[in-house]
């Protein structure tokens, strides 16, 4: 019989270790980045225990339950309003007092909690001897000790959760800071007139405690709750304050901080141990030099490298090797047809428009798989936070902190999620200057499009770093694509600040938490699940558009009457009895060419592309390459399916067909190649992410974005294509 | 002939699965690249006011 149900709450601090505790519980997958923030909705999952059915809600981690954040909002409003039947607060052992702080709250509210000591092994290895018993006394909270990643005390966390949710005397055993006796009779007096006015019987306390906070959220709530006497409740609670504030010389929400830390310091004096004296933890030692003033940056810089270095060097052969694949596909497909087939109309679906267009995409998978296998590695070691905390000063400069680097970093993998990251940060003004140069930071939907003209236009050259170390070419343009990213969004982000998002910025302490080597499972689930994500993609809304495009490039087609004419060419050429067969072949080619540029240009697309053609020939485009790039608008990728499509389309695919790096190569120079790179880089962002940012900043906010990158990325490339041709 | 009637098919579902993205994607309902990212879940979760 499984109809018992049991709702549970997991609560804690940013990197305490909850996200890896719920997927232990629930067998999820949830990503777990090693830096604070990355959970900041509440997840669901659901497991049994026994013959228990349990609801797993995984609440973004918080600090505290003050109403300063949108986690601390969104935690403290789903245990006041949905009161799951247990609390298990993640606790990071190695970091006990300031992980203490939330779980005073929780037992200050009342909710039947469970302390979850996480990262036990952490504390050990660094040297902490916590007496579980006697703090579980001194708490009145039980208290079972887990190793998250390994999966360690998780079946005696759930039988201690069923046990909590089954006593009645859980919250009543639980002990509460004593606020001093300066406070303690304000705060009765306060929660005997709530209980009076409002018949707020439960929680009367906590509620009264956020009144002495002034806590905004809750006097909207008690507003709600009983309109006619939320005045008189509010000059109550800042007639108490301004006494406390006049006793003990500071605002009552720091008196009460302070003396929760107290209480907290107290239970850990009695209870914890530290065996050994560690003043230089390996963290510790190791951030002094991640983190150095001098070193931070350009250490910042070269793991960077060293990332595109990795993609490139291991990736490029497989990369090669698929687009070689792709080629005998083509051919094979196209064979099927025969000699007669040239004029099919589904073979050149098949061929132009699904192989050339999908297959250009999908060839890039290995270095997606490298890019993400590197990048996951750096935040689940923990140096993704480093790097933060590195760029943080620049930030500073900027009217920023390094807490909007976080939702710059996880927009190196895609811009929507950065975006949603955003709500990590405190001010509307910080959320909106983030969300405003997000789209600088290169997503992985536009490596596709770097890799794809590198190979074109750079021919990969290795040298030698130090005599030793082979470095590519590739690697150090990529690498100068992406930090021509960073700079521009710091540039831009200082301009917003001082423009139309004025202010100060907030202060704020970044945490590091400690470096841990990544499990290879974990390595291999967070790579494989955003490359499963750009295969399915390409497989879904990238095959639909490029058959969109096909069809777009292949109607309307070519009259007969133009077509007699090219044929007459032919037959001319062919007739002339005075050129070798070598001449006659190369002849015969530059009519196939000119056949197949007058199709395009008579097809639906290449009629469109002429028409907005004019707009990007400063930039050095051509009317391919613009269509393209407004089709990128969609998804970026879709700039090399459809480049794909357009030297495809009336081609005739067989073994011998080129692949579309050679095609470009020969059509374009490096300059546009470079100038593509850099309009990838800037232009406007993909429609996923203006929808999103509509969403999290309105429509003003999002037209603004897309208005301003698609100007900088128009003016800076004519820039640099009217300067290149003048100098090369 | 016969080719016509399947690559008609084919497109024409192309253009409605690409029209229903779009759709999705500008009214905010699309999950987008989410997938992508550590917070896959926070996409399509509700819009917490924070203005």
């Amino acid at each position: 019989m499984k109809d018992k149900h049991l709702t549970i709450a997991l609560a804690g601090n940013p990197n305490s270790g909850k996200t890896t505790v719920f997927n232990a519980i629930t067998g999820a997958r949830q990503h777990v980045g090693n830096y604070p923030g990355v959970t900041v909705e509440k997840k669901t999952g659901s497991t049994t225990h026994g013959d228990v059915r349990l609801d797993v809600v995984d609440l973004p981690g918080t600090y505290s339950l003050t109403a300063y954040s949108i986690e601390e909002v969104v935690s403290r409003n789903f245990l006041l309003d949905e009161q799951p039947d247990v609390v298990i607060d993640i606790v990071d052992s190695s970091n006990l007092e300031r992980n203490l702080y939330l779980a005073t709250q929780l037992m200050e509210l009342g909710v039947p909690l469970l302390l979850a000591f996480n990262m036990s092994d952490v504390a050990k290895n660094r040297g902490y001897n916590i007496d579980e018993k006697k703090l579980s006394e001194l708490l009145g909270v039980p208290i079972v000790q887990t190793i998250g990643h390994k999966g360690k005390g998780i079946a005696e966390l759930l039988d201690a959760a069923m046990a909590v949710s089954q006593d009645p005397q859980a919250t009543s055993r639980q002990r509460y800071p004593n606020y001093g006796h300066e406070i303690e009779p304000h705060l009765q007096q306060l929660a005997n007139l709530l209980e009076e006015k409002c018949g707020i019987r439960q929680r009367s306390r906590w509620f009264a405690i956020k009144l002495l906070e002034n806590d905004a959220e809750t006097i909207k709530r008690l507003g709600q709750a009983c309109p006619e006497h939320i005045e008189e409740l509010t000059l109550e609670a800042e007639r108490i304050r301004h006494h406390i504030e006049s006793i003990c010389g500071d605002a009552a929400e720091i008196i009460l901080a302070d003396r929760r830390y107290g209480f907290i310091s107290g239970a850990c004096t009695e209870a914890v141990t530290q065996s050994v004296e560690v003043r230089h933890e390996r963290s510790d030692r190791i951030d002094a030099v991640m983190t150095n003033r001098y070193l931070g940056l350009p250490i910042f810089a070269l793991l960077m490298f060293l990332v595109f270095q990795l993609t490139f060097s291991v990736g490029n052969p497989v990369v090669d090797a698929f687009d070689g694949w792709k080629g005998d596909l083509a051919g094979a497909v196209g064979g099927l047809w025969g000699e007669s087939g040239a004029d099919s109309v589904l073979r050149s679906l098949l061929v132009d428009g699904i192989i050339e267009g999908v297959g250009a995409v999908l060839v890039f998978t290995p270095l997606i798989m490298l890019l993400f296998l590197a990048i996951a590695f750096l935040e689940d070691s923990g140096y993704m936070a480093r790097a933060a905390f590195v760029i943080d000063r620049l930030m500073h400069k900027i009217g920023l902190h390094g807490k909007s680097f976080i939702p710059m970093l996880i927009g190196f993998g895609c811009t929507v999620p950065g975006i949603m990251a955003t709500r990590t940060l405190e001010t509307r003004r910080d959320r909106i200057t983030t969300i405003l140069v997000l789209p600088l930071m290169s997503c992985g939907a536009r490596l596709p499009i770097y890799v794809l003209i590198l190979g074109a236009f750079f021919p990969e050259r290795v040298f030698k770093v130090l005599g030793i170390y082979n470095v590519t070419n590739h690697a150090l343009w990529l690498f100068l694509i992406y930090m021509i990213g960073i700079a521009l969004a710091i540039i831009c982000a200082k301009i917003f600040r001082g423009t139309l998002l004025k202010g100060e910025a907030t202060p704020f302490v970044m945490e590091l938490p400690p470096y841990r080597m990544p499990t290879l499972k974990g390595l291999t689930i967070h790579m494989w699940e955003r490359t499963w994500l750009y295969i399915k993609k390409a497989g879904t809304i990238i095959l639909a558009i490029v058959v969109v495009l096909w069809a777009l490039a292949y109607w309307p087609k070519l009259g007969d009457e133009k077509h007699a004419v090219f044929e007459q060419q032919r037959a001319i050429v062919q007739a002339d009895a005075h050129a070798d067969k070598e001449q006659i072949a190369d002849r015969l080619e530059e009519i196939d060419n000119a056949e197949h540029e007058a199709k395009l240009e008579h097809s639906a697309i290449g009629r469109v592309g002429k028409t907005i053609a004019p707009v990007f020939r400063p930039c050095g485009f051509d009317w391919k390459i613009s269509t393209a790039t407004i089709g990128a608008f969609a998804a970026k990728e879709v700039f090399v399916g459809q480049m794909g499509v357009i030297y495809s389309v009336g081609e005739e695919a067989d073994e011998e067909s080129e692949p579309l790096r050679e095609k470009l190569a020969a059509k374009y120079t490096p300059l546009i190649g470079f100038c593509i790179m850099l309009f990838s880089l800037i232009s406007m962002p993909c429609m996923v992410t203006v929808a999103v940012t509509v969403r999290e900043a309105g429509w003003r906010w999002a037209m603004l974005q897309v208005g301003y990158l698609t100007v900088l990325a128009w003016v800076l490339t004519t820039i640099v294509y009217q300067i290149g041709s003048r100098l090369v | 002939m016969w080719e016509y009637v399947i690559v008609g098919i084919v497109v024409f579902v192309a253009v409605a699965v690409a029209a229903w993205s779009l759709y999705r994607s500008l009214t905010g309902k699309s999950k987008g690249h989410c997938g992508q990212c550590p917070m896959k879940n926070s996409c399509n979760s509700n819009k917490t006011d924070v203005s």
